[in-house]
């Protein structure tokens, strides 16, 4: 029991962390609500299509910025994608660098785009980390025999 | 020398030529003196020499001046004093000015030099005073956060598990107290945002009478904790729907009635409502303002306000008028201007007494200022006080939609209102009055008990009135005129606290009503906290007809529409099954009044409902089964209504647990499956007497439901509906796929619009298919997706998707619908959160729209209550 109460308390502390910093929002709350026992792998599936979904995105703006004449319409496009993605798991740091992201598009910077897009990645891998970290301790307390506490 | 003369003029005159001249005068010498003074006079003196023969005379004329100068000299010395006194004058009156001249202007560099310091002083007061704002909104704003991240910790903290009873009440107590601090926090901020001149205020369509309603029933709660009656009496010309900013307006009328609430301990408040144009109300502002509010003109005014509807309704702007009436303490009249000033406290010992900080009727004045209008305090007789306001609203262009009703006084009905509070008996009482019904009042057991007997026994023996009995004398004659109607149909209505509850005689009393109860329909009003046993009995007696306290005017149409429809189908006649249908119908329509929070007031019916369900499909059941076949069942006519009103009841139910002031069907219809589950177990157990079983299992469960708010308890929700998804956003398709399925939805998703165009398509064709050749069942089998209830229950659409995206989507979707008569809900899913957007999303023919990221309770309510009205 006490190694359950501390790994609850681990992961109580951890995502407020998480929350605190800005890393994730409600949305991200809400969704791990939406897990029960019939579909308990719900967030893990839908936080790795995200990231599936991040790095192919990635990898497409930076391919046309990368271009000699860079086609900002597809790049906003992309990012509106990126946007509305983390804003619906509630990759709230994400969704704010996109948000910065699509201002530099519509301005036409490249410069800005760029340095957007490596913030972007940023961001990505480390909120990666974090969400597996957080799987990890969620798998642990599942191995000791709790339940995975519902998050607030 | 004549010096010694007698004649003393002579001798001066001789004694001067003596002393000027001495005797030395030769006779040849004139003397010619001019101004020889003498004496105190002037004189010529001349001299003359008459040289006779042997005497040589002297002569020695005197004149004096005065014969001849006289005149001139007078002139000469008038003249010159003249003159002299005129240049003093002037001297002095040219010195005087230029005191005056002086004094004014350094006066005018003083007040100048005032002025200015005046006006740098109010600068600088204006300066410190928005910086104050400015600072408290600043304040207040960070110090929600962390209030709010206190509330957020406390509700976990409540629903912790292991609190101990102690901790859990002072956890609770904590929360309330921090919930204070809030609400001050944001009175302080919406205060503030006033007077910076930030505070906007929205512009949408709202039904103001059902708000003020939702208020009157909230308040109704705590008045009546208080012995305090509230009414609410809005004038039939109200226009039903008015553009403004609805919260705000039902903010203004909260505080108000709240303020009125802390300072009436007994008696009544009430809230009346009329209207004017506002043409007429430039011209009447100053007549309206001298009119005592009592009962007795009160008509006049209406008729007035009904005059003056009539005239020309210019831009469909309307003045309402609003009055708050109550009986409390009262404000001192010198304090009727300075209690809207901020932190003015009538007296001030009422923060100590009833608490609050004196910010509310600011914050109101300066809403109903920005809204158009004005409000004060104004007079009354009697104690307590009426505050007095109106507003400026906008109403809608098809501006006849007003209280509309049904012409009662066709219906030839009789109202007897059986309701203690005596002023909203009264004001009900002239309403109904009004619109041509027959009403009378009585106030307690013994006299309505007195009527009845009178009304029906006399009326049996058909031959005139007994009148010796001890009634009083309106009741008397209000009875003799009811006699006189022909056949009328007698509506009581009966306020649950005239039957004595302390005691059981309340058994009796309904037993005693019985015997009336095939010549009158009788209408219940109950408590919001009157008890299951009371209900049960009542039913049992067959009285339907409940509503919840406070009555006002929509309830009373309720009631009176309800009784015309029964009566109707009595009179009506058809063949038994239909009736019961038709009766079971009406009785679903009484059940909707139901208005409180229990299952019970739903199990009865549905035993009976469920008896009717077995008979028409005579399969065993299974419990989990019996769902998809009462959604069967639902689509067929017979048990539409059913479905229907255990969906309104749960509605209704889930509405009046949530803040009754929130009339947006904002709710998860948590019952639902619970009803339905109710409705199984009841289909084997016919007999009443399960009921009571039935109502700890369901009591049980709801607890149940009280408890965690996880979905899991509202499994099921959107059972058979299939609802297409059209999004691009491959995380958001999965998400939302699996929070429809895990809800019971069907989902087909599709990446655009296109797509989407085709999957409707694909059904509108095969409808067509269907409509041309009936038995060609072939066609159905080449279409995959489609399955055998053959169209989509809802479409969620995103509106930014590539090929197509979900205007375009709409916009097809809608015209190929358009020569059918199918309207397929679509909801639109946007990022963009801007009231053009929605503007944008309702032209192109969407039902609704949510906002990325998806609220996905605020999804599903939507979903249901687009979906349940199709049902």
């Amino acid at each position: 029991m006490d190694l359950l109460s501390q790994l609850r308390g681990q992961i109580a502390d951890f995502s407020a962390f998480l929350h605190r910093e800005g890393f994730v929002d409600d949305q991200f709350t809400q969704l791990q609500k939406l897990r029960d026992e019939s579909s308990p792998g719900f967030v893990v599936e839908v936080v790795s299509l995200f990231f599936e979904d991040c790095e192919k995105l990635v990898n497409n703006m930076a391919k046309a910025l990368e271009q000699q004449i860079v086609d900002f319409k597809q790049v906003d496009s992309h990012v509106h994608q990126l946007k509305g993605s983390s804003s619906s798991i509630g990759a709230a740091r994400i969704h704010n660098v996109c948000i910065a992201f699509k201002t530099c598009c519509e301005d036409q910077n490249r410069d800005g785009c760029v340095r957007c897009l490596q913030q972007v990645n940023h961001e990505c891998i480390q909120l990666k980390n974090n969400l597996q970290t957080l799987f990890k301790l969620e798998q642990q307390i599942v191995a000791a025999g709790g339940s995975i506490p519902a998050m607030q | 020398m004549a010096v010694d003369t007698e004649e003393p003029i002579i001798r001066m005159g001789a004694r001067w030529l003596e002393k000027v001249y001495g005797n030395k005068l030769t006779p040849g010498q004139i003397v010619q003196v001019e101004n020889a003074k003498l004496g105190d006079q002037q004189y010529y003196i001349d001299s003359f020499f008459l040289n006779l023969k042997r005497l040589p005379i002297v002569g020695v004329i005197i004149i004096p001046r005065r014969y001849i100068m006289g005149k001139v000299d007078e002139r000469a010395f008038k003249t010159l004093v003249i003159l002299i006194s005129a240049s003093l004058c002037i001297l002095v009156i040219g010195c005087v000015c230029i005191l005056i001249l002086t004094n004014g202007v350094s006066k005018e560099m003083k007040m100048r030099a005032e002025l200015i310091s005046h006006l740098d002083a109010r600068r600088r007061a204006e300066a410190s005073n928005n910086y104050k704002s400015q600072f408290l909104a600043n304040m207040s704003h960070e110090l929600r956060t962390p209030m709010a991240a206190v509330i957020g910790l406390l509700d976990i903290l409540i629903c912790d598990d292991c609190l101990t009873n102690e901790q859990y009440a002072t956890v609770t107590q904590i929360r309330k107290c921090s919930t204070a601090l809030l609400r001050l926090l944001n009175n302080i901020l919406d205060l503030s945002k006033v007077e910076s001149g930030k505070l906007v205020l929205e512009d949408a369509e709202f039904d103001l009478g059902r708000e003020l309603e939702g208020l009157i029933d909230m308040f109704s709660v705590q008045c009546i904790n208080h012995n305090v009656e509230a009414v609410l009496d809005l004038s039939d010309d109200m226009p039903k729907l008015v553009r403004g900013d609805s919260a705000r307006v039902v903010q203004i009328f909260a505080n108000l009635i709240s303020n009125s609430i802390k300072f009436t301990t007994t008696g009544h408040i009430i809230l009346r409502g009329w209207c004017e144009s506002f043409n007429t109300f430039n011209d009447a502002r100053f007549h309206l303002d001298q009119k005592k509010m009592r009962c007795a003109p009160k008509p006049k005014l209406r008729q007035q306000g009904n005059h003056m509807k009539k005239a020309w309704k210019k831009d469909n702007k309307m003045i309402l008028w609003f009055e708050i009436d109550d009986t409390g303490c009262g404000i001192d009249p010198g304090k009727w201007e300075s209690v809207f000033e901020s932190f003015e406290q009538a007296d001030p010992s009422t923060t100590r007494l009833h608490g609050g900080t004196g910010l509310g009727l600011c914050i109101v004045r300066t809403l109903v200022n920005k809204m158009g209008g004005e409000i004060k305090v104004v007079k009354k007789n009697g104690s307590g006080t009426l505050m007095r306001l109106y507003l400026l609203l906008n109403t809608p262009a098809d501006g006849a939609d007003l209280h509309c009703q049904a012409d009662f006084s066709s219906q030839n009905i009789v109202v007897l209102l059986a309701l203690y509070g005596s002023m909203g008996r009264v004001i009900m009482s002239q309403w109904l009055h009004k619109i041509g019904l027959t009403t009378s009042g009585v106030s307690d057991w013994n006299e309505l008990t007195q009527v009845l007997r009178k009304l029906f026994h006399g009326r049996r023996r058909e031959n005139g009135f007994d009148v010796n009995c001890s009634l009083n004398e309106p009741l008397k004659s209000e009875v003799l005129n009811i006699g006189d109607m022909k056949d009328p149909v007698f509506i009581i209505v009966v306020d649950i606290g005239l039957l004595d509850l302390s005691t059981d005689i309340w058994k009796e009393q309904i037993n005693f009503l019985d015997k009336f109860s095939g010549k009158a329909k009788f209408a219940w009003m109950l408590n919001h906290d009157t008890s299951n046993a009371i209900k049960m009995e009542l039913r049992k007696k067959g009285h339907l007809l409940m509503v919840n306290k406070p009555l006002y005017k929509a309830k009373m149409i309720h009631i009176l529409e309800t009784v015309i429809k029964e009566k109707d189908l009595e009179r009506q006649k058809q063949s038994p099954d239909a009736a019961r249908a038709k009766t079971k119908d009406g009785d679903m329509h009484e059940c909707l009044e139901i208005d409180s929070t229990h299952f019970d007031t739903a199990s009865s019916e549905e035993s009976d409902m469920a008896e009717m369900g077995k008979s028409n499909s005579p399969s065993t059941f299974h419990l989990r089964e019996k769902r998809r076949e009462t959604e069967k069942m639902a689509s067929e006519s017979q048990c539409q209504s059913f479905k229907k009103c255990l969906v309104e009841l749960a509605n209704v139910d889930a509405e009046s647990r949530e803040d009754p002031c929130q009339i947006r069907p904002n709710l998860p219809s948590t019952q639902y499956g619970k009803d339905m589950l109710v409705c199984n177990k009841q289909a084997p157990f016919s007999t009443q007497n399960e009921s009571s079983k039935h109502e700890e299992r369901i009591s049980e469960s709801s607890g149940h439901k009280e408890q965690g708010n996880s979905y899991s308890s509202k499994a099921g929700n959107l059972d058979g509906l299939r609802i297409l998804l059209a999004e691009d956003t491959p995380v958001l398709q999965r998400v939302a796929t699996i929070m429809l399925e895990k809800m019971g939805a069907k989902v087909i998703a599709v990446g655009d619009g296109l797509q989407a165009v085709e999957a409707l398509n694909c059904i509108s064709s095969e409808k067509d298919f269907k409509r041309e050749s009936p038995g060609d069942d072939g066609e159905r089998g080449s279409q995959t997706d489609i399955q055998d209830s053959p169209r989509y229950d809802l479409v969620l659409m995103d509106c930014q998707m590539p090929k197509m995206d979900g205007y375009e989507a709409t916009k097809a979707i809608r015209k190929s619908e358009s020569g059918t008569g199918f309207h397929i809900p679509i909801v639109a899913l946007t990022a963009h959160a801007m009231s053009s957007d929605e503007a944008k999303c309702l032209e192109v023919g969407m039902d609704a729209y949510l906002t990325k990221p998806i609220d996905y309770k605020l999804m599903v309510s939507t979903i249901l209550s687009l979906t349940k009205t199709t049902a």
